[in-house]
């Protein structure tokens, strides 16, 4: 799931650098930038909360968490 | 000859993409996706935006590579996913994303058939441009990007810690 919205970022980059490319400037590249920069924030973040959804429910399986808080404890 | 290496790099970054869906262990999706970066990495240097292709390589396939595939191995027995089950949502996924896939190859064949013919050159060399820019025109965005940046480590860590505290 965390791939498939880098892979949608990928195709975002790659539109940006070649209608830069195509109309003669290169502020695309630019854009492309901060892209990959938030996504690479990004992915710190997720798999941050993918490795403690782990610890805590075992699975990561988005099928699998169904909570936000324990209320039993 | 430079449109052959398009092609073939093209061609190489769907059937990635198709590999990485249809993958049933994660480290291998890892593989793939890092593949898939490389590729990337090649059309951007088609697109004459080499310095976009290092920091592409840079980034993605020296750091996210390498983050997900900590991510499979810290989350051990789960590198194998269990068959994917047939059921109501994947049908109307596959319909949205089939109807997205036809929206774009219309918009874009349109798009080519006004477009075709005059590429404007890039002027001056894409490396000093960026720098200047960035200094210049960019710079509120890249102090909030190098901010979000900073946060989100901080995030990172803070999530990860094993704090006993009780919020």
């Amino acid at each position: 799931m965390l791939i498939g919205v880098e892979l949608m970022f990928n195709a975002a980059n790659i539109n940006f650098v070649a209608f830069g490319y195509r109309h003669g400037h290169l502020d695309g590249s630019i854009y492309v930038l901060f892209i990959i920069l938030t996504a690479a924030c990004e992915t710190a973040v997720g798999l941050a909360i993918i490795l403690n959804l782990y610890k805590y429910f075992k699975s990561i399986d988005p099928s699998d968490v169904h909570e936000l808080k324990n209320y039993e404890s | 000859m430079e449109y052959i290496v398009f092609v073939i790099f093209a061609a190489l970054i769907i059937i990635s993409c198709a590999g990485l869906v249809f993958t049933r262990n994660l480290v291998h999706g890892a593989l793939f996706f890092l593949c898939i970066m490389i590729c990337t990495a090649v059309i951007f240097v088609y697109n004459q935006a080499e310095w976009t292709a290092a920091s592409q390589l840079v980034v993605y396939a020296g750091g996210v590579v390498i983050l997900i595939i900590f991510g499979a191995m810290l989350t051990a027995n789960y590198t194998q996913i269990p068959k994917l089950s047939f059921t109501k949502s994947t049908v109307f996924a596959s319909i949205v994303c089939v109807g997205v896939f036809s929206l774009l190859l219309f918009i874009f064949s349109k798009l080519s058939a006004t477009l075709s013919g005059n590429v404007t050159q890039i002027s001056q060399a894409d490396i000093p441009y960026i720098g200047t820019s960035l200094m210049t025109r960019y710079v509120l965005p890249f102090e909030i990007s190098g901010f979000l940046l900073l946060i989100s480590l901080i995030g990172a860590m803070f999530v990860l810690s094993n704090n006993t505290r009780h919020i």
